[in-house]
């Protein structure tokens, strides 16, 4: 399962098209649409500061709703955004809006799943991803295994966004042990960005996510992108 | 449900955190058992930050304003601000859960100071992080907190204050996690963090309850100033359960259009900010709005969960004073009384002096929760 991280209509919506045009033809199976919120506080200072820029240009949860029901594309949609942001629509119809235009699942960074049950109990029914850390506990891991809808984000460094894909051997113990016992895919995610990392990210896990590197090349343009994007593809 | 306070509350953080204030709630709980840890605070509370703190009986302005003004005297702590009580506990917590490193988020920079200050005495590694905007208006306090040791890093990101101060500090934690605590300054955040700080900022409350009961008497109506809304809950609760008017008391900035204010429960709904479901001050799409006060610790578009229940239910009113009017009470208490209060609790002064005729011949007690030399560059410069 290789997935991409792309913020919805950044730099501009038709770039954002492209990239997901691209990352299907270079062999990608999921993007993960960012809505950006005005405080990440799972983000570096890159993804920051795009999110603030994405905003500025007017980039909503409404806007990238629409893009998602003009997707004619064919891989998954996944939904990657802060708690508040899907407060604000309302989460009942946040949930049955996203069902409709076919996303899969939805990663909120900031809603840790011991609050699934909050936002459950307010009527958001789309499958809400599971997060597995380096800190994850024994406990935690238990639960993980139950879990039975979308797949396990397995956040790679403590930290933000942005920062080195290393895991230490106690979380790549970790990473075997989910993949092993768990009834859904494992996904890594957090700090991977070079060919090397989505290699070591597959042999430890189903599958890898990459965020931030993925905005930084297209904002430096659709060419850079693309190549890279082929590049780690074929992995 | 545990960790809300009726609907709101909860933990929306990264779940990289969810161990760490888990460890947190634990820890919390063996230190209210623990009577040495118990013994040890009270000693520091007492010989070191200057508690029991006094009630000032305002004579002057009473007579000036036609109501008797009772001051709870939190100004005349050690770094001049009710800060400290809640940074010498959490700053002993720290040690208790064997870390070595607090981190922090400042907007006036009184909590920044207080932090630094408690790092100082008990040892520990200390980062403050400060909006550039704060940095800049709160200028002394920046020195301070150098002078105390710690290292404080401006923060460029977003509006430049207090809420990307705690955007920043939540980064540091999310990283640092195994050997770091963060010493949130207010009772906002994921559970247990607004416990933890209501419970070392409710002495203000016991100890003025005390007085009263002694003198035979309870005031009419508590009146405190809310950002987060930490001197508040700290003086609410000796009074909550008594027939007592209690008021808090929000910044009102310049009016009442976007980003002229910091009007939280008054003008915000609920939402999900810093860890916690409460009232917040955001746009249609879920965005955080900008605020304005003339005072950096009330600059903050979100507040503390336990407010957001007390609104709610009703048993706190909470009502707003301009920053024109903070700044004419700023000015009358210290011609009428030598007292200079900080501009976050002259704005529960100037509630009241604007609302002379309500509080006729009634006994009020306003939680003075600082004091105002950091203010003076913004005062005598005519404001920001």
């Amino acid at each position: 399962m290789k997935g991409l991280y792309l913020i919805a209509g950044y730099p501009d919506f038709e770039t954002f098209s492209r990239a997901v045009e691209i990352a299907e033809a270079a062999g990608f199976d999921f993007i993960e649409v960012g809505i950006p919120f005005s405080d990440p506080v799972a983000d570096g200072p890159f993804l920051t500061k795009a999110a603030q820029e994405a905003i500025k240009k007017g980039v909503s949860f409404e806007r990238a709703l629409d893009w998602m029901r003009s997707y004619k594309g064919s891989l998954k949609l996944y939904v990657m955004t802060y708690a508040n942001v899907l407060w604000a629509m309302g989460l009942e119809k946040a949930s049955k809006e996203l069902e409709k235009v076919g996303v899969e699942g939805v990663i909120v960074a900031d809603l840790p799943n011991s609050e699934h049950g909050f936002f459950k109990s307010n009527g958001f029914s789309l499958p809400l991803i599971s997060f597995a850390t380096p800190e994850s506990r024994r406990k935690d891991i238990k639960e993980l295994e139950k879990v039975n809808e979308g797949f396990i984000y397995f956040v790679s460094v403590r930290g933000t966004t942005g920062g080195r894909f290393n895991p230490d051997e106690e979380t790549k113990e970790k990473i075997l042990h989910l993949k092993n016992h768990c009834k859904v895919p494992v996904v890594l995610g957090f700090g991977i960005s070079t060919k090397e990392d989505a290699e070591e990210a597959l042999k430890l896990a189903h599958g890898f996510v990459i965020g931030t590197e993925a905005v930084r090349r297209l904002s430096s343009g659709i060419k850079d992108f693309e190549s890279w994007c082929f590049e780690i593809g074929k992995v | 449900m545990k960790g809300f306070y009726g609907r709101y509350g909860g933990r929306f953080i990264p779940e990289t955190l969810i161990p760490a204030v888990e460890e947190l709630e634990e820890a919390f709980e063996a230190f209210k058992k623990d009577k040495e840890a118990q013994r040890e605070l009270d000693e520091l509370l007492k010989s070191y930050a200057g508690r029991p703190t006094p009630i000032t009986y305002a004579k002057r302005m009473s007579e000036a304003y036609g109501f008797e003004l009772y001051l709870k005297r939190e100004d005349l702590l050690h770094t001049g601000a009710h800060k400290i009580n809640n940074t010498l506990g959490q700053a002993m917590l720290t040690k208790f859960m064997g870390k070595r490193r607090i981190i922090a988020e400042t907007g006036a920079g009184q909590h920044g100071v207080a932090t630094a200050t408690a790092a100082a005495l008990l040892g520990l590694e200390c980062v403050i992080y400060m909006g550039a905007v704060d940095a800049q208006r709160q200028a002394p306090n920046v020195k301070r907190m150098k002078l105390l040791g710690a290292e404080v890093r401006i923060v460029e990101e977003g509006s430049r204050t207090l809420k990307d101060a705690i955007n920043a500090a939540l980064k540091d934690w999310v990283t640092n996690v195994k050997t770091t605590h963060y010493l949130i300054g207010s009772v906002v955040g994921p559970h247990p963090f607004p416990e933890i700080v209501a419970y070392f900022q409710s002495v203000i409350g016991r100890e003025a309850r005390a007085h009263f009961e002694e003198k035979g008497f309870y005031p009419d109506a508590v009146v405190a100033c809310v950002g987060g809304g930490s001197n508040a809950v700290g003086i609410f609760r000796g009074f909550v359960d008594l027939d007592v008017e209690l008021i808090g008391v929000e910044a009102g900035g310049t009016g009442d259009n976007l980003g002229e204010h910091a009007r939280t429960l008054g003008l915000g709904k609920p939402g999900i900010l810093h860890g916690a479901f409460s009232y917040l001050l955001y746009d249609e799409n879920g965005q955080v709005l900008p605020v304005h006060s003339v005072s950096a610790g009330l600059d903050y578009p979100g507040v503390g969960p336990e407010h957001a229940h007390l609104k709610d239910t009703g048993r706190v009113e909470y009502a707003y004073c301009r920053d024109e009017d903070a700044l004419f009470a700023f000015k009358e208490l210290s011609r009428l009384e030598g007292i200079i209060p900080a501009l976050e609790s002259s704005h529960a002064l100037g509630f009241l002096l604007k609302h002379r005729e309500r509080f006729e011949g009634k006994k009020v007690l306003v939680n003075l929760s600082g004091r105002g030399d950091k203010d003076l560059g913004i005062v005598l410069g005519g404001g920001l």
